[in-house]
């Protein structure tokens, strides 16, 4: 286990070093020059001396090599530089966006999750009728439906069924603790049953796998009611895959959280994101990859772990 | 398989079956009603837009500011946004960068990762090892927020009417996830006796892949191709949908749905109901279509 250990967390730090050489080579090579853009974007003039002075400020000034020492060394302590167009600390910028975007996606993991359950186990349990067909045509709508489309439908729906919306601005837990959970559910269904067609549709194929297994056939010979043998036979060991590719999934999740919170109008990492690219914050969205990334890496190092505990024959190699 | 029929065809040993594709489309279509019914849906989708200027009933990009936002009517089937666009003829043209982009990035992005995949899974070992970890490196990066960096390193180039650095931006994120599907399938295909007939017979390895495994690689990679298409298609209309996919004026559905405040689309809601319905249906019809080709021509399904 300890052995297992060390290599994927070796495995982990190589994957991150990798991404931020990538991503820094990435945006050194573009033509434009990002501190320039800042101040000539609006139609601003700078001089090639006031240019130079901001260059230095921002670090933009050293040879390439130095300024990547400086970045591998700046992510070691964590610390992600500065922000070219806010000039705050970029930790900072995203200390302050993450937890609510961490709150979306884990709702969104548990919508998925619940919703997959019952749409996974009808659709094995009544493979190849009419309801097999319909739950497939159900999971595959899931997956095609734009989550910023459906974002509008539900609010849509929403007005004409209850006449009311979630607030648009931005509401604090501690001042209106119903309204702020109110803003997150709506946003976390829509990601979420996305999500959850994937899941149910992995753990429909998963399920008639195990349904066909030896020791399916004898807890029903061995007379284990129909409902238990689901439960407690197939359905544990059905679940290990599903579990398995949510560590994949999360970053999929991530993914339709940027779109999401600009239809919910959420000031989290979508939203930062959004606004790194707008305004060429290219220290900024250097940044946000290099979250992205390690929030990837990690809960899959998460799964992974867990999924050694849970199957005995993982331990093995 | 093409291959074998050709021979035989040619050497006439066998008596020659005629338009073996008609009858391999007749198959699919009794087995997979789902599958025909997408395909006839893609079809007509494609029609559509070939013929987008002559169906169309007004020019998508004229606008009539004494005509904004109204409901549908028998002038206006689908209404009109709020420049007074005739949102149906908006629709119609919008099939044309959504099934161009669409399908030509899921046709390159498989090519490409098709290529990776089948490296990595014929020669093995270090080969496949160091492909894998790389693969392991870009999945890191969440797919929107991949194609969203290279729009923002790359920004517009556009030649002839296309967006170049668009295309990259769909096209690059999927590589790795192809790369991934295609390597699993010529795993499988990779231990197959006739592979290692073919090896002992002493033939180089660029013509065991191209004559040997390629051609076994077919059915995954139309599956592959037909599933991704539904995925690029969504990631074109979400990139546009976020104001960096494809740029105004151009007709585009994610475009269409972009900048509708809620008040617009709570008072009109069919400036966002259609265009979100054609992207539904669009990516519905070619995911399902991806799964009905799953099950017709993967030998472990079919009955």
């Amino acid at each position: 286990m300890l052995a297992f250990l060390f290599k994927r967390i070796g495995q982990l730090v190589f994957t991150l070093w990798c991404v931020a050489t990538l991503t820094f080579f990435m945006l050194r090579v573009l033509p434009g020059d990002p501190v320039e853009f800042k101040y000539t974007s609006e139609g601003g003039v700078i001089t090639a001396e006031q240019l130079q002075q901001q260059r230095v400020r921002f670090g933009f000034d050293k040879p390439v090599p130095v300024q990547y020492a400086h970045w591998i060394a700046g992510l070691v302590r964590m610390d992600l530089g500065m922000s070219i167009w806010s000039e705050n600390p970029i930790s900072k910028e995203i200390g302050t966006r993450l937890g609510v975007t961490i709150q979306l996606a884990l709702l969104a993991l548990a919508f998925g999750l619940v919703m997959a359950l019952p749409l996974g186990i009808a659709g094995a349990l009544s493979r190849g009728t009419w309801l097999d067909q319909l739950i497939r045509i159900l999971t595959v709508t899931g997956q095609s439906v734009p989550s910023f489309w459906l974002a509008m439908l539900v609010i849509l729906a929403m007005l004409a069924t209850f006449g009311w919306i979630p607030a648009i601005e931005a509401v604090r837990f501690q001042d209106r603790p119903w309204e702020y959970v109110a803003q997150l559910v709506v946003p976390a269904a829509v990601v979420g049953w996305r999500l959850s067609s994937v899941n149910a549709r992995l753990l429909r194929s998963s399920l008639i796998e195990v349904l066909g297994q030896d020791y399916v056939r004898t807890a029903h010979a061995k007379g284990v009611g129909p409902f238990r043998v689901i439960w407690r036979h197939a359905l544990a060991n059905a679940l290990l895959p599903t579990v398995t590719v949510i560590g994949i999934e999360f970053a999929g999740l991530l993914g339709g959280l940027v779109v999401t919170e600009q239809v919910f109008n959420i000031n989290g990492i979508g939203r930062l994101l959004m606004q790194a690219i707008s305004y060429s914050d290219l220290a900024l969205l250097q940044g946000l990859v290099m979250l992205f990334s390690l929030i990837y890496v990690v809960v899959g190092f998460a799964v992974d772990i867990a999924h050694a505990l849970l199957d005995p024959r993982i331990r093995i190699h | 398989m093409t291959a074998s029929i050709t021979q035989d065809e040619s050497s006439g040993t066998f008596p020659a079956t005629r338009k073996p594709m008609a009858k391999a489309l007749r198959r699919f279509v009794s087995t997979q009603p789902l599958g025909a019914i997408a395909l006839l849906l893609i079809a007509s989708m494609f029609i559509a837009g070939s013929f987008a200027p002559q169906l169309a009933p007004y020019d998508p990009l004229a606008a009539a500011f004494d005509a904004v936002l109204q409901p549908p009517s028998s002038a206006h089937w689908m209404g009109t946004d709020n420049f007074g666009r005739d949102v149906l003829s908006r629709i119609v043209h919008g099939m044309r960068p959504a099934l161009l982009l669409g399908i030509s990035t899921a046709l390159i992005g498989s090519l490409l990762g098709a290529a990776v995949g089948t490296t990595s899974a014929y020669f093995g070992g270090r080969v496949d090892a160091a492909l894998q970890r790389a693969n392991d490196v870009l999945l890191s990066i969440p797919l929107i927020v991949a194609a969203l960096v290279v729009v923002a390193v790359l920004g517009r180039r556009v030649v002839a009417g296309v967006d170049i650095n668009l295309m990259i931006a769909i096209t690059l994120p999927y590589i790795p996830v192809m790369a991934r599907v295609m390597r699993s399938a010529a795993l499988s295909v990779r231990v197959s006796p006739y592979i290692d007939a073919a090896r002992a017979l002493g033939f180089s390895h660029a013509r065991i892949i191209a004559r040997h495994m390629l051609p076994n690689l077919i059915s995954p990679w139309l599956v592959m191709v037909s599933a991704f298409t539904a995925q690029t298609i969504l990631l074109e209309a979400s990139l546009s949908f976020l104001g960096v996919g494809v740029a105004e004026p151009t007709p585009a559905w994610g475009l269409m749905l972009s900048n509708v405040s809620v008040e617009t689309f709570t008072t009109a809601p069919w400036v966002v109901l259609f265009p979100g319905l054609a992207i539904s249906s669009t990516v519905f019809s070619f995911s399902l279509l991806g799964d009905a080709l799953r099950d017709a021509l993967d030998p472990r399904t079919r009955h």
